[in-house]
């Protein structure tokens, strides 16, 4: 049976899902000199209900855990319930995220630790890696630098502005273009995830020469008919490889759009989350975004790893006291001795 | 002289061979400082510690041919530092016993020979109002018979330096000597 | 003048001996090896040639290594300002403002003579004209300020 492509209805899907409601869930690690690992994972609903095995991140009732309640003034209760775990290393993170199937299976994520001796500081490297769903297209190669910047911030510190008195400002001149681009970053994702799925089957065929820059020029040009009409497959494929394509080869069949389908699936499932990671020492560089308090926040959510690997880093220097004193004491020897001998000159 | 010592093992830190050195440049230090300094004591003193450096900077010394150059530059520079260390004490001796001075600038006596007292009596008394500078260019100028060239090299002052400061040392030594005769 | 070439000439007859020549050189030599002894065993290095040389590179390297080193560590810390979230009204209205100048012309380029008396300009230049604008407005902006707020005193003392 022929599949019709029509990768719009996937989008708006995709777009509905992410708004499903559940627990919020912030991740703290903090992160110790000797590359051991605190983690502490706050969850706050509007319900006493949380379910451990279906928790964004992996947690378990092995871990340290408390439960409070706050009653708002207008009488709106939130729960918290606060679990708190310690890592050897991030190795045994690494193990817990492999294992994991709660809420967000199809994620790939990755913790590292990295210490580099560097004299006179230590400097350290904490990386939370999530890998990409698809092959579609990175962020940075379809919005702007300030875009991006709005594009990768969570939403709570997004919220807080716009809730603040530049609110008509920030929805109308930036975050509402930057929807609309991100609606439509979705779809040609989506369509170029459809194509390297296409030129990946085709390319093993040594009798099938394709140019690939040829085939990303014919996508832009049908780009919209992928998206907006449906399409059978093997229209797809012959306006993108020529005509005939389709049917000399049975590696191109039916189950191409549901393998990016399950691709999809991962992104459309992912429940957001939090980190916020405290660094050992001073922090001298991140990739994630300090809040008023100084804490610095990234949020996982579906967009941002779709179509590219999501690095959420943070470094920082401890002073090595013993390194300057060593230099200095050193220092002071070699221009002692070479004063001393200059005299005796 | 310097053929008599070997500089290479000098430079090793011979210390016979250093005795060698000092033996064959220790006269001619010695008289250059005295005529400079004018003192007994003080041109001891400039060549102990002229040999002293030598030895200290014997690792830098090139060759044979430029070490007796090197000795004399050494020794002047000591000389010029106690002048210059000196100068506010220093004592302006007059000359006792004029007589031997009538003899000396005579022309009746020209083979009078100076005694050590007299020598240094008269050197004190001459240069007693010259500069450290005019004091050494006069000294390796026209006692020691070095051409212009050779002072430069030694003091590292330039010609015309040199010249000024020989005609300045010149003109007051004749004032002290008319001063004496008369 | 005569009399002071005789004496020259007969300063230069006087070669003068040392007294005791061989105490001042066994002197000398005597000092040589106090000097030698003196040699203070901290420094002996400072004599061999190609150790202080390394020594003297390896301090001026140490040098250069932590000034760099700082400088970077400081550079990334500086940068670290541009993570911290702030909106704030300015940054906005500035936002707004380049956007709506870079808007007209980009309309005007794609809408060649809607716009009448327009020219084509680089954006980057375009951006730097519109930066230097807000400056200026908001700078004209605090001395109106400072006016009014020196006209209110000026009024309240004559009260």
């Amino acid at each position: 049976m022929k599949r019709k492509v029509n990768i719009v209805m996937v989008s708006l899907f995709m777009m509905i899902l992410s708004s499903c409601e559940g627990p919020d869930a912030l991740v703290i690690n903090l992160v110790q000199k000797d590359g051991s690992v605190t983690r502490k994972i706050i969850l706050t609903y509007n319900k006493d209900e949380f379910d451990l095995n279906n928790c964004q991140v992996p947690v378990d009732s092995t871990w340290d855990i408390s439960r409070t309640y706050d009653v708002s003034a207008d009488g709106d209760t939130t729960y918290t319930l606060t679990a708190i775990r310690e890592f050897e290393s991030v190795k045994d993170i690494n193990v817990l995220y492999n294992e994991y199937e709660g809420s967000n299976p199809g994620l790939k994520r990755t913790a590292e630790f990295q210490r580099k001796f560097r004299w006179f500081n230590t400097v350290y490297h904490y990386i939370e890696h999530v890998d990409r769903a698809l092959e579609g297209i990175p962020p940075k190669d379809f919005f702007t630098g300030e875009e991006i910047n709005y594009f990768y911030m969570p939403e709570k510190l997004v919220n807080a502005a716009i809730e603040g008195p530049d609110s008509t400002y920030l929805k109308e001149s930036v975050m509402k273009p930057l929807e609309e681009k991100t609606e439509q970053w979705l779809g040609r994702s989506l369509v170029r995830a459809f194509v390297n799925k296409i030129i990946d089957t085709v390319s093993v065929n040594p009798q099938i020469k394709i140019d690939t820059g040829q085939i990303y020029l014919k996508e832009e040009r049908i780009a919209a008919s992928i998206l907006f009409n449906e399409m059978e497959e093997q229209q797809v494929i012959d306006s993108l490889l020529g005509s005939g394509v389709y049917s000399a080869n049975s590696a191109l069949n039916d189950t191409l759009l549901s393998e990016i389908e399950d691709e999809f699936s991962v992104a459309l499932n992912t429940d957001s989350y939090l980190i916020q990671t405290i660094m050992p020492g001073e922090l001298t560089a991140t990739n994630g975004y300090i809040d008023e308090d100084g804490n610095v926040l990234w949020e996982v959510k579906g967009d941002v790893i779709l179509s590219s690997d999501y690095d959420m880093w943070a470094e920082s220097k401890i002073v090595n006291l013993w390194a300057w004193i060593v230099t200095g004491a050193f220092l002071l020897f070699v221009i002692a001795g070479l004063i001393v001998r200059a005299l005796r000159r | 002289m310097s053929a008599s010592c070997d500089i290479k093992k000098i430079k090793a830190g011979d210390e016979n061979e250093f005795r060698k050195l000092i033996d064959a440049n220790m006269d001619n230090i010695y008289v250059t400082a005295l005529r400079i300094t004018a003192d007994e004591d003080d041109a001891r003193d400039v060549v102990q510690e002229t040999f002293l450096k030598v030895w200290e900077k014997r690792k830098s010394i090139n060759d044979n041919n430029c070490i007796r150059p090197y000795i004399r530059r050494i020794a002047v520079n000591k000389c010029y530092d106690l002048l210059r260390k000196r100068k506010s004490r220093y004592r302006i001796n007059g000359i006792a016993d004029t007589s031997f001075l009538a003899e000396v600038a005579g022309d009746s006596r020209a083979d009078y020979n100076l005694n050590n007292n007299e020598a240094v009596s008269l050197l004190n008394a001459l240069a007693s109002g010259l500069s450290p500078r005019q004091r050494i260019v006069f000294t390796m100028v026209e006692l020691e018979g070095l051409s212009h060239d050779e002072v430069a090299e030694i003091t590292g002052m330039n010609k015309t330096s040199i010249k000024s400061n020989l005609s300045h040392a010149r003109k007051k030594i004749e004032g002290v000597i008319k001063q004496y005769l008369t | 003048m005569k009399e002071l070439e005789r004496i020259i000439k007969q300063l230069k007859l006087y070669k003068p001996e040392i007294d005791g020549r061989d105490s001042l050189r066994e002197s000398i030599m005597q000092n040589i090896r106090r000097k030698k002894r003196k040699i203070n065993y901290l420094f002996v290095w400072t004599e061999i040639v190609w150790l202080r040389r390394s020594l003297a590179i390896a301090s001026v390297a140490i040098i250069a290594v932590f000034v760099l080193q700082q400088l970077f560590v400081i550079n990334r810390i500086d940068k670290l300002e541009e993570r911290m979230v702030s909106f704030n009204t300015e940054k906005i209205l500035e936002y707004q403002r380049e956007n709506v100048i870079l808007n007209s012309v980009l309309f005007e380029e794609q809408f060649p003579g809607v716009l009448t008396d327009s020219i084509k300009v680089a954006s980057e230049d375009l951006l730097d004209l519109v930066r230097s604008y807000s400056n200026l407005q908001n700078k004209y902006e605090e001395m109106l300020g400072t006016i009014k707020k020196n006209r209110s005193e000026s009024t309240k003392q004559k009260l």
